[in-house]
């Protein structure tokens, strides 16, 4: 078993201070041979991964070719979404799969969310140490 | 960043006076709580909350892409 990364709580927004700390994974997407090294938010009541578009296109997905379309909700049920599978490496483990609902918008977080995200790894907050853990799911043998 | 002055001023007060400006800094630190969030705004709330018909369509896509690398 390999032990967990820890990452800290960081502040979205100096001005706001404690009511701005959040749980952003540093983790580097790749697609195709392009590779974007971002950050995402830890989002557990999200129920998908979401993936704002300017980062879509620097990975080099072209939107027309991903002809999935998906139905989001909230705030993104305004916005065309589509499906997008690519691989997202977090510290020094083993690269993984995630399929991202692919936005057009832009002024949003990266979401890491329920699919496929949380089914890959294992999370452990505490938010009052203001630190959380990552590790990848344990394979069954 | 606090002033030298003002952390010198502070000091020199009185105990009474010391706790005035405590509770003073209380009170206006719980109103700029409830200022964050005014009555009658939209405040756009982005995660994805039970988008199960597109969680199961990503899941079909990965399936799918698992196939065509296996």
């Amino acid at each position: 078993m390999r032990n967990p990364e820890r990452y800290p709580f960081i502040v979205a927004d100096t001005m706001l201070g404690e009511a701005s700390l959040r749980p952003y994974l540093p983790l580097t997407l790749a697609y195709g041979d392009e590779s974007v090294p971002t950050a995402g938010l830890l989002d557990t009541g999200a129920t998908v991964n979401v993936l704002p578009y300017q980062i879509g296109v620097q990975l080099g997905g072209e939107w027309e070719q991903q002809t999935t379309q998906l139905r989001l909700t909230g705030n993104l049920a305004q916005v065309e979404a589509r499906a997008l599978v690519v691989s997202a490496t977090v510290a020094q483990f083993e690269p993984v799969r995630l399929v991202f609902a692919w936005t057009q918008a832009t002024d949003i977080p990266l979401l890491l969310g329920q699919i496929n995200f949380f089914m890959e790894f294992d999370v452990c907050f505490y938010r009052s140490q203001l630190v959380f853990e990552v590790q990848p799911k344990e394979v069954a043998s | 960043m606090i002033q030298k002055e003002l952390v010198e001023t502070l000091r020199a007060l009185n105990r009474a006076d010391k706790l005035h400006v405590m509770q003073l800094l209380v009170s206006e630190l719980a109103r700029e709580e409830i200022d964050l969030i005014q009555p009658g705004l939209d405040y756009p709330v982005w995660s994805p909350y039970a988008a199960f018909e597109a969680g199961d369509a990503m899941l079909e896509v990965l399936a799918a892409e698992a196939q065509d690398h296996a």
